[in-house]
């Protein structure tokens, strides 16, 4: 199962009145509950290759989630860069145009990392760290708060 | 360079004036308090994917580029509230009436779109380094593809010199940038006092739904307020929610 499908299980759960869904495919199974408006894959059967992807999930409908990367690979050494602004992420520059930076993209001091708007006023976020990007913690066009976390980044 | 003076730059045509703005600014080309204007945009640009559409040398298409660096990124939306105060300036200076700021930044006269804005703005160590404010005016256009445009010659049926109008917002937008930097409230109390169907009753719709309610106003981080017919109050950022316009 890809990281995709498992994204629109997850928006299919959040979006529906359904709580919970099992999903089992050859030796791989995966079970999406929902708490409280908050979709969370709560269990990983025999597929540890996936499980370094599921923190990354899309959680549409519950902002406060991107609080949980814990268990990164050498988590000590990230750097997290957070939100300096209350407002809404965009990860490109328009609808038609790539992303500023993609998860293992090596960035600058200065390099624009993403843009948060708020009242229509575009903000580009420009990184005070140089190193790669290990995880990008929101989805495009989701909400974000003040200090929230945006990116993990390694330092190089 | 006194803050009512602009560095100004004239194109005849090119992509955007805030991607040329950019552009120029990244090349350190021109510096804070320039102006960039454009007889023609073929790639103007409206938020994110929307077209700023607008005949040749008809409109004033224009970005300032400023620093505000007098501003925490927090009060930003001051800089928004100032920079739309600046538009509605202008045209209540030459006594129109019914001109109103729809939020966040529309400039609606007779309840027809006559100015669009778009500020982006560089942040760099939570300081807005530069703000690149993207500014249409529809002057002497009279033709347009929708039926939500109004412009300056349909209002008032004369037509109008570019430059001498450009003069005229330069000083309006002086005034309020100055402001800005010393009396945020009064701006914020402006803002409010200009602000489009405020406490009218109107129709909206946001989540899929319609309902009716009226708009009671803007907080500070810019989301908007509004009261339902329940009596429950909701907040909206941008997008979140569209005014289903009843009056045209």
């Amino acid at each position: 199962m890809e990281l995709k499908e498992i994204k629109e299980l997850i928006k299919l759960v959040s979006e529906s009145d359904v709580s919970e869904v099992e999903v089992e495919r050859g030796d791989f199974k995966v079970s999406i509950k929902k708490v409280e408006e908050k979709t969370t894959i709560i269990q990983q059967a025999s597929a540890p290759m996936v499980q370094a992807y599921a923190p990354a999930a899309p959680v549409a409908s519950a902002p406060a989630a991107p609080a949980a990367p814990v268990h990164t690979p050498a988590a000590s050494n990230l750097i997290t860069i957070k939100s300096p602004m209350i407002g809404t992420y965009y990860k490109t520059p328009s609808p038609d145009k790539p992303a500023f930076v993609n998860v293992g993209d090596e960035i600058k001091v200065g390099q624009v990392l993403c843009i948060v708007e708020a009242m229509k006023l575009f903000n580009e976020i420009e990184s005070e760290v140089s190193g790669r990007v290990v995880k990008i913690l929101v989805e495009n066009s989701s909400p974000v708060e003040y200090d929230q976390p945006l990116f993990l980044v390694e330092p190089i | 360079m006194s803050d009512n003076h602009f560095f100004h730059l004239h194109f005849n045509e090119i992509s955007s004036s805030n991607d040329l703005a950019k552009k120029l600014w990244s090349d350190a080309k021109i510096k804070a308090h320039t102006l960039v204007s454009a007889s023609y945009q073929n790639q103007g640009k409206g938020q994110q994917n929307n077209v700023w559409e607008s005949e040749a040398d008809k409109n004033l298409l224009f970005t300032i580029v400023v620093s505000p660096d007098f501003l925490k990124i927090e009060e930003q939306v001051f800089l928004n509230m100032a920079v739309s105060l600046a538009v509605y300036d202008y045209f209540t200076n030459k006594n129109i009436s019914e001109c109103f700021i729809k939020w966040p930044n529309d400039i609606m006269v007779n309840h027809k779109k006559v100015s669009g804005i778009l500020i982006e703005n560089s942040i760099s160590q939570n300081q807005i380094k530069v703000a690149f404010i993207g500014i249409g005016i529809n002057i002497n256009q009279t033709d347009f593809y929708t039926t939500q445009a109004n412009s300056l010659a349909l209002i008032t049926d004369k037509s109008y010199d570019l430059f001498e109008e450009l003069k005229l917002f330069e000083k309006c937008f002086s005034k309020r940038y100055k402001q800005l930097k010393t009396q945020k409230q009064a701006i914020f109390q402006d803002y409010h006092e200009a602000l489009y169907l405020k406490n009218v009753r109107a129709k909206f719709s946001y989540d899929n739904q319609l309902a009716h309610g009226k708009i009671t106003g803007v907080n500070k981080v810019g989301q908007l307020l509004i009261i339902f017919d329940g009596g429950e109050t909701k907040t909206f950022s941008n997008k979140e929610v569209q005014l289903i316009n009843e009056n045209t």
